[in-house]
């Protein structure tokens, strides 16, 4: 299956919540798994073209999990920007400081930083319609929010007007230069 | 500058390097370090032993006033706060710094950057400048605002690399200068004579944080450099260069993990200096290694 990348209206519409889960649900799923390539950690339904409440999170080292009409119950106070911890065995340089930069896989070469909630309370249906809860946080939180965007339409650049972010594209040669968000959101 | 004004600093820093541009704050008779900030201590080399930050070592060694939070959360706003300072000096500090610390300091926050901004913004500036082949670098004196490296400038001066610099020849070059640009500069800054000028953003390129994989040179490239190819000689010679000593730089070669410290080009050749095999001291380069690295190739 083929990733869906902007412009394409699909992207921007809000999805319609899973009222059953049948068969047809099951293979959406599996579309969604195979569709998830080496390094996505998340996919939602409408990348894959169906504009419905489902999406995968795919955290390195941990199987992927499926999301059926998820929400965010409660979150912490405030939006915060991430940054990357160098998780290498020797921690070298106490100086330096990444912040997280979010991709997606429908916007190739294109990152930014991105304000999320740190703690969100999340509620979904897993695959046999069981109603469950967890507390995400960390990187399990950001990709979460990420997803549960693309089932209301909202790309991340979006967000990164409003919060006066930064937005990069990566070039040929691998650098990442600046770019204008709102240049970029006009073509979405 | 006017006599007897003392403007209260807070200093942020992590690394050795940060310690060039303390010293030199230090040495300004019109600053007064209130406090200094550091990362706090982490497991650091083979040993994983927890070990201060050389800012932390420099201070206790000095009795300087200083606090290590792991967040600049409310409390560290709090004990910065009760010190009324006018102004702060970060170099290499590792921690995004909040608005409401920024707010703080009514001269703002001063950031000693080691490259022209806005060309590479974020964690490794130095090594993107070695890698990249660029001639010229330098180093910039900006106001931090809410985004990475992106506030208005101060102060800009150039350095032209060397052909032999690597990444800690350079950066600590990189902070001499800016050391050297702060006590030039800040006097008219702090009487309000030079107004900061804002980057030009379309220019900006950002930089990220190595892996140990960044380090990797393949071998065939490797091997065509020992060659006499002189693009890849170049090549793997700004990456020994540009990542020493972190991440370092290997090769892989029969499943075997090869170090390589230092080298140098005669020519088109690249002429390896230093290796090190697994589990090994680090030895001489010398004709016969080429064998036993390409046996089985050749």
């Amino acid at each position: 299956m083929k990733i869906i990348t902007a412009p394409n209206p699909i992207l921007r519409k809000s999805s319609v919540p899973i009222a059953k889960i049948d068969n047809q649900t099951k293979g959406l799923v599996n579309q969604l798994i195979n569709s998830l390539i080496d390094g996505g950690i998340g996919l939602a339904a409408p990348q894959i073209g169906q504009n419905k409440t489902i999406f995968i999170i795919n955290l390195p080292q941990k199987k992927p999990q499926i999301f059926i009409n998820p929400v965010i119950v409660s979150h912490s106070p405030k939006k915060q920007y991430f940054t990357i911890t160098d998780a290498e065995e020797d921690n070298h340089h106490h100086g330096q400081v990444q912040p997280f930069l979010e991709g997606c896989l429908s916007l190739p070469k294109f990152y930014g930083t991105v304000r999320r909630w740190p703690k969100i309370s999340a509620q979904w249906l897993d695959l046999d319609g069981k109603k469950r809860q967890k507390n995400l946080t960390g990187l399990g939180a950001i990709v979460f929010q990420h997803e549960l965007d693309h089932l209301k339409g909202k790309l991340f650049p979006e967000r990164i007007i409003k919060q006066d972010g930064q937005l990069y594209r990566e070039e040929k040669n691998g650098q990442l230069k600046e770019i204008s968000p709102q240049d970029i959101f006009n073509r979405l | 500058m006017k006599k007897n004004i003392v403007f209260s600093t807070v200093f942020f820093g992590s690394e050795k390097d940060s310690l060039i541009i303390l010293k030199k704050a230090l040495s300004l008779p019109y600053l007064k370090i209130a406090t200094i900030v550091t990362q706090p201590p982490r497991p650091t080399g083979r040993g994983q032993s927890i070990t201060p930050t050389p800012v932390e070592q420099f201070a206790k060694k000095n009795k300087l006033p200083l606090i290590t939070p792991t967040k600049l959360n409310f409390k560290s706003y709090q004990i910065i706060k009760q010190q009324t300072p006018d102004l702060a000096l970060l170099a290499a500090y590792g921690n995004l710094i909040p608005q409401r610390l920024i707010n703080l300091f009514p001269q703002g926050i001063i950031n000693v950057h080691p490259s022209l901004l806005p060309q590479f913004r974020g964690p490794t500036p130095v090594v993107q400048a070695i890698l990249n082949n660029n001639r010229i670098t330098g180093v910039s004196l900006f106001l931090i605002d809410n985004k990475i490296d992106h506030g208005p400038i101060i102060a800009q001066k150039k350095l032209v690399i060397k052909d032999n610099d690597t990444q800690e020849s350079l950066a600590k070059n990189l902070f001499h200068l800016g050391a050297q640009l702060l006590a030039e500069k800040l006097p008219n800054y702090l009487e309000g004579h030079t107004p900061p000028e804002p980057q030009n953003h379309h220019q900006a390129t950002f930089t990220k944080l190595l892996s140990r994989q960044d380090g990797q040179i393949k071998a065939s490239w490797l091997k065509k450099a020992l060659k006499g190819n002189r693009n890849l000689t170049n090549k793997v010679d700004r990456m020994i260069r540009a990542f020493y000593p972190w991440p370092g730089t290997y090769t892989i070669i029969n499943g075997q993990r090869i170090k390589i410290i230092s080298a140098h080009k005669e020519k088109n050749y690249l002429k390896l200096d230093l290796i090190q095999f697994p589990g090994r001291k680090p030895i001489v380069w010398n004709k016969n290694l080429i064998k036993s690295l390409f046996l089985n190739e050749i």
